[in-house]
């Protein structure tokens, strides 16, 4: 529980909420989530939802977070976050986006609320490390979504924008920007959270280029501690790590974004059959 | 001052130092809670159900959320009892609180064989699990028959000497029939009730939100169905009856024990509050001094029914 110290629309439907912990503060990486309780004590909307940390200010011990109105809980959340009140969570959680090596060449790619982890790993980054290159790119719907473009461009060496409709940057998919680039193996590492399709294309195209690339997994989730098991994802199995392998045919195992998550290595990541472009 | 109550809670073959119980499939095996609560203060955490080999579990989405409730298709996901011999039990050995096995099987016989398996082990009881409504063999089959129920509890009763729980499904017309057949083949307890059968419809895709279809459902929403359930079967059979079904506080907790429950699950709950079965147990332990009873045993069964025919005139 902390105490809420402001409430930010920041278009539409997302919402930025900011809180101090000295705590998560300290605590925070790149990529890591929390599960906020949205309401009190609703009953219509009982599980935590899972949050993306978008910003940790190591000095000033402010947390930003970011969600989208989806559901009733989230729609229960930004009703009832205002400043002064409580944000009842737990976190961070759990794993994160794995750091580069010295010296190098980086992008990130995400599409809709998937670009708020990759801002917190780019200022991350940007606050730390002075031998990282790193391009963003950003896919909105339009215009008016177009959110954070200052925090973008100041985080990363170039910035890149689609929108669907054109009305902003390049017109189209964020893939047909980044895609090009990826292909022709300028990166080192990818970093991609967004929709699953957007995902899954630009880890095809890294695999494909040599290029080591990271992607944050979404799924329905109960608990966020990794007990209820809900969030289910088709991990690879390694043989190294054989000994977990499922008795009901090999290949790939269940894993869970809340416990072995929400970041995975794309080589890893068995992409769903009904996501087939 | 008067003393603090005695919480200890006699279930049969062993006594758990509280009632509270954390409900299989909604604490992993302990270790995921961890490092949020002191398990010692659990009475016992009933463990993910397991499987003689391991289960990889049905595809996702595998929850829904529903009002008061939340339906769920896991699919016993489980690691197979022999990965839980070796690995978990050293675990939770670590703790002062009693370790339940809940076991799953394909058919009576690997029932029989995993309780073999657990007899010599470090284990408190084995809750039979026959009530499971998201596999397609084994689980629920087992649970909505009384004569299927009494096969995999004579078959378990005859491998394993220890505490046999024998846990229900609420989706059958007769719950006290499942019961005594349970009683009658040997269970030294029954635990009820298990997740109600259910489903949840995404209007725009016109298709179920759960993968699987149907799922169970838990929560707040399943209370009055569970309690009047756990009522009836404690009515009917000798044996120790173990309630849960959308417990949430202390206050809820009560309402069971005095239903006629020696001791409740807590499930949903955790995955809102981690830290859910120390609040109950401390809200019971309340509820005890609050009226001056000196321990739960006083207050199991104590539940006054109305009589409709003497209230009119």
């Amino acid at each position: 529980m902390e105490k809420i110290m402001s409430v930010r629309q920041l278009c539409d439907e997302i919402t930025s909420i900011t809180f101090s912990s000295r705590y998560m503060a300290a605590e925070a990486k790149p990529g890591q989530f929390i599960a906020v309780k949205c309401g009190n004590n609703s009953m219509d909307a009982m599980l935590r939802r899972p949050v993306s940390i978008c910003r940790a200010d190591r000095w000033s011990n402010e947390i930003t977070v970011v969600f989208q109105v989806k559901g009733k809980g989230t729609k229960l959340l930004a009703e009832t976050a205002e400043t002064g009140s409580y944000i009842d969570y737990i976190g961070p959680l759990v794993n994160s986006f794995k750091s580069p090596p010295a010296g190098a060449k980086i992008a990130v790619v995400g599409g809709g609320l998937g670009i708020f982890p990759l801002l917190f790993l780019l200022e991350e980054i940007r606050s730390t490390r002075k031998d990282i290159k790193a391009d963003a790119y950003l896919g909105f719907r339009k215009n008016d979504s177009v959110i954070l473009r200052e925090e973008f461009t100041k985080a990363a060496d170039n910035i890149y924008i689609s929108t669907d409709d054109g009305s902003c940057g390049r017109k189209g998919f964020v893939t047909d920007i980044c895609l090009p680039v990826i292909d022709a193996g300028s990166y080192d590492i990818i970093y991609t959270c967004g929709p699953q399709a957007m995902m899954k294309c630009v880890s095809k195209a890294a695999e494909k280029s040599g290029s080591e690339c990271y992607v944050s997994l979404e799924q329905r989730m109960g608990c966020g501690i990794g007990a209820c098991l809900a969030c289910a994802c088709r991990i690879a199995v390694r043989p190294a790590e054989g000994s977990s392998q499922a008795a009901d045919g090999g290949g790939w195992e269940y894993k869970h974004v809340c416990r072995d998550g929400p970041v995975f290595r794309s080589r890893d990541v068995v992409w769903d059959k009904t996501e087939e472009s | 001052m008067t003393p603090a109550p005695d919480l200890t809670a006699d279930i049969g073959r062993i006594k758990l130092k509280n009632p509270v119980i954390a409900a299989s499939g909604t604490f992993g095996f302990g270790r995921e809670y961890s490092e949020y609560i002191d398990l010692n203060e659990l009475g016992a955490i009933a463990v993910k159900g397991l499987t003689l080999d391991p289960r990889r579990g049905n595809p996702p989405p595998r929850i829904a959320e529903t009002p008061a409730g939340i339906l769920n298709s896991i699919g016993l996901q489980n690691p197979g009892i022999r990965e839980f011999i070796a690995k978990e039990i050293p675990f939770l050995r670590s703790f002062d609180t009693a370790i339940i096995a809940n076991i799953a099987g394909n058919t009576p016989e690997e029932y029989g064989l995993m309780a073999e398996m657990l007899e010599n082990e470090a284990v408190d009881a084995i809750e039979v699990n026959v009530s499971c409504p998201n596999i397609r063999h084994g689980g629920a089959a087992f649970g909505i028959s009384a004569e299927s129920i009494a096969r995999v509890t004579e078959e378990v009763r005859r491998k394993y000497g220890g505490m046999l729980i024998v846990k229900l499904t609420p989706n059958v017309t007769d719950i006290k029939a499942m019961a005594m057949a349970a009683q009658k083949a040997g269970a030294d307890a029954v635990s009820l009730i298990n997740t109600i059968l259910g489903m949840a419809v995404d209007i725009e895709t016109m298709r179920p939100i759960l993968a699987n279809n149907y799922g169970g459902l838990s929560g707040p929403a399943v209370k009055p169905v569970a309690l009047r359930m756990v009522h009836e079967t404690a009515s009917a059979v000798d044996v120790p009856v173990i309630g849960m079904g959308g417990i949430q506080s202390g206050s809820d907790a009560v309402e069971f024990i005095l239903a006629g429950a020696s001791a409740i699950m807590v499930g949903t709950a955790s995955f809102i509050y981690p830290n859910a079965c120390v609040e109950i147990k401390r809200g019971i332990a309340n509820y005890l001094i609050r009226h001056g009873f000196g321990s739960v045993r006083e207050i199991t069964g104590r539940l006054k029914l109305n009589r409709p025919d003497q209230l009119e005139e």
